[in-house]
């Protein structure tokens, strides 16, 4: 592979994948708490 | 520096998501109430619990966590209160770093002795409600509970 | 630069050591929550947990592999191995002592030591020792770069030792919290000098240094990950920039943020709780640079390797390596270690976890899987090289890394799942006289499974360790120093700021200062010297 040519698109889409992974487990313990308790 | 378009979108995306988060932080602490315990600067410590009703389904417990009990001046492990009942808890310690959480509700602060701590909360679905030690206070931690008790 | 080799291999020797007992207690609590063979003194097993692994493995391997990559990286012996090994005299003596009152059932105060429960003087003051010992080898290493600086004066500093450096310099600013807790508070206490104590100073004291304790555990793994990870898969690292920057962002913000860890506690404003937790968001930060980052390398590594499109890469990254096995497997668990953190950190959402299960849940994917795991895979590389001896057992060393994954993924996630209802950290749970609903229960039994499969994992990991030191057949391949990994881009795209420390520390001492003068000073109001000293097993004072 030349240097040059890399792009690094599938890092992209693993970094958004990693996001929305984190956004729901967050969101997750979140509403919990906005229920005042499990 | 130049910083590569790649590299830029992922430190967009993740500013994006931390801002999210703050914000929805700040949603649950000043719209839906979800605080954290501050400093207490008004009550003094205190050495005895107490159980009081300041007003119709309004309570005030005076907790001082204990090895390993917890004093709400009840004379027992336990209080009793009706369905609905707004409960603001003081909590201390009388000896060694103690906590409490109520696992059924998002209550939870630590008991420290020499300072005094307050967490409010509302009763609402009738049950048995427990309330645990959560930090480890000696070798009789795992036998430290209260109970509260929401009746109709 | 061979007298690396017994510095190295002896400081992993003792580190290995602590971790292997350490880890049976480990074994026992899992068991033990679960009510399975829970006869025993849990709380004293935690502490020998909490003490052996996250301070006395960490400490000695890390020393060990510093002077490591420091060598590597600024190619000139250590100055000096004459005050290296005192370090590790230090280190030991404090190990030593601090052992001892544990194991006879004296110092039962896990690993945070909360006053006003009080262990015997000896742990107070073998703790002490174990920081002075970190420090002197820090000044090995400052004294080193010293003297590379004086023989470069115009090079840039290679990435390892940014890394190495800034380990270093994350310790030092943090143990300075911890040490004026112990001298000043806890060892005159304990030796009855004073009679009473400050409870909530000392917590706070402890958490202005229990925050960057994880990053000094942390920054290792994320050497090793920038550094030689994606050599090891074939590949090169990403930007070297990028790297450089996360690691000064390390720097400015993994100490001015303790007070995450105190949420919960009263006599503290919640305004400069937000603070600290504002911080710690910016602290996540250079974590996320690094997720991209490294799976960007990654990328390159497995497209150099023949892979194509969007996902094609990840088929053709070598998982039958032991050494890329571990680190991959680490790399994916902190993925969820690093989610779980910013849950912890999010001001009142820590009122749903804080000191439940969840905690625990979370810091094993973390100092228990980025961490360790990490390790265990650099000592797959660095074992053979240091002692002449090709690895023993590739294929045990394979299974260890996958079964570290698959065992921590169903411990941790059972105890967050559990955190989440409310159950109790540090609790003896199978002997607790109250219960809870019967799926914690199965929760608790699924994270027995877990405990038993990473035990299982660790008892490969020492198999395969003994095995490569004793029984492994010897190669020709000797060598003291590190596979360091090129980057695609290169230091020359970094701006010299990047790696200008003066500026960087400067900084991060005024963040220090605006985070924790309004916290002392209302804790110093607010907390009395009050507390006289408890054991474990009385519920009234010590008689003193």
């Amino acid at each position: 592979m030349e240097n040059k040519d890399f792009k690094p698109v599938g890092a992209v889409a693993f970094f958004l994948l990693m996001i929305i992974v984190f956004a729901f487990m967050w969101f997750s313990v979140y509403l919990i708490n906005l229920a005042g308790g499990r | 520096m130049r910083i590569d378009p790649f590299e830029k979108f992922a430190m967009i995306v993740g500013g994006i998501l931390l801002g999210a988060f703050i914000l929805a932080i700040a949603y649950a602490n000043f719209v839906w109430g979800v605080k954290v315990p501050t400093c207490e600067v008004v009550t003094r410590p205190f050495s005895k619990g107490a159980f009081i009703e300041t007003a119709p389904k309004t309570y005030e417990v005076q907790v001082v966590a204990r090895m390993w009990y917890f004093d709400m001046g009840t004379g027992k492990n336990e209080i009793t209160i009706p369905a609905g009942s707004k409960v603001t808890f003081f909590v201390t310690s009388g000896d060694v770093v103690h906590g409490i959480k109520i696992p059924e509700k998002n209550i939870n602060i630590m008991a420290i002795p020499g300072v005094v701590g307050r967490v409010q909360t509302t009763f609402e679905r009738p049950g048995e409600y427990l309330m645990v030690c959560h930090e480890y206070c000696g070798i009789g931690h795992q036998g430290m509970y209260a109970k509260i008790n929401v009746i109709q | 630069m061979g007298k690396i080799r017994s510095l190295t291999l002896w400081h992993w020797y003792v580190g290995f050591a602590a971790l292997f007992v350490g880890l049976f207690f480990g074994l026992r609590q899992s068991l033990a929550r679960a009510g399975i063979w829970a006869k025993y003194d849990y709380y004293q097993g935690l502490t020998l947990h909490g003490v052996l692994n996250a301070l006395v493995f960490t400490t000695f391997f890390i020393a060990g592999f510093l002077y490591l990559t420091t060598e590597t990286s600024l190619k000139r012996p250590l100055r000096s191995y004459a005050l290296a090994w005192f370090g590790f005299v230090v280190l030991l003596a404090g190990t030593v002592l601090a052992a001892v009152p544990i194991l006879t059932g004296r110092a039962s105060v896990l690993y945070t030591f909360y006053p006003p429960l009080m262990a015997h003087p000896s742990f107070y003051i073998g703790l002490t020792l174990v920081v002075i010992g970190s420090w002197i080898a820090a000044l090995v290493v400052l004294r080193t770069y010293l003297a590379w600086r004086r023989e470069n004066p115009e090079a840039r500093v290679p990435l390892m030792f940014i890394a190495t450096a800034t380990t270093y310099i994350v310790w030092f600013i943090a143990t300075i919290g911890v040490a004026a807790e112990v001298l000043f508070l806890l060892i005159p206490w304990s030796l009855g000098w004073v009679k009473e104590t400050n409870p909530l100073l000392a917590r706070t004291l402890f958490w202005y240094f229990g925050h960057p304790l994880v990053y000094f555990w942390l920054l290792p793994a994320y050497l090793a990950w920038y550094t030689i990870m994606p050599r090891i898969a074939g590949g090169k690292l990403y930007s070297d920039p990028m790297a450089r920057l996360a690691f000064m962002l390390f720097i400015l913000f993994s100490i001015p943020v303790g007070t995450h860890h105190q949420f919960a506690d009263p006599g503290i404003g919640s305004n400069w709780k937000a603070l600290h937790a504002f911080f710690t968001f910016l602290v996540a930060f250079p974590s996320l640079l690094t997720a991209f980052n490294l799976a960007a390398s990654l990328e390159y590594a497995g497209k150099s390797r023949g892979g194509s499109g969007l996902f094609g890469w990840w088929a053709k990254l070598p998982y039958g390596e032991p050494v890329f096995a571990a680190f991959i497997s680490a790399m994916i668990l902190f993925i969820f270690g690093g989610i779980s953190g910013i849950v912890n950190a999010s001001y009142n959402l820590n009122m749903v976890v804080h000191n439940t299960s969840f905690i625990f849940g979370h810091f094993h994917l973390t100092v228990g899987s980025a961490v360790t795991l990490t390790f265990m895979g650099l000592t797959y590389l660095i074992l053979p090289k240091l002692s002449g001896r090709e690895l023993f057992g590739r294929r045990l060393a394979l299974v260890q890394s996958y079964t570290w994954l698959i065992g921590m993924l169903i411990f941790s996630f059972a105890n967050m799942a559990a955190g989440r209802m409310g159950v109790p950290r540090r609790t003896d749970l199978g002997l607790s006289t109250y219960s809870f609903p019967p799926v914690v229960e199965h929760l608790e039994k699924v994270s027995a499974l877990g405990g038993v499969i990473l035990y299982a994992s660790s008892l490969l990991f020492f198999v395969v360790f003994l095995g490569t030191l004793f029984v492994g057949r010897s190669s020709k391949e000797m060598s003291f120093t590190l596979p360091v990994t090129e980057a695609y881009q290169t230091e020359a795209e970094a701006p010299r700021f990047l790696d200008n420390w003066k500026v960087w520390i400067g900084i991060a001492v005024v963040l220090i200062i605006i985070a924790y003068t309004p916290v002392l000073k209302q804790v110093l109001e607010i907390s009395p010297f009050g507390s006289p000293a408890y054991s474990p097993s009385l519920p009234v004072p010590l008689p003193r």
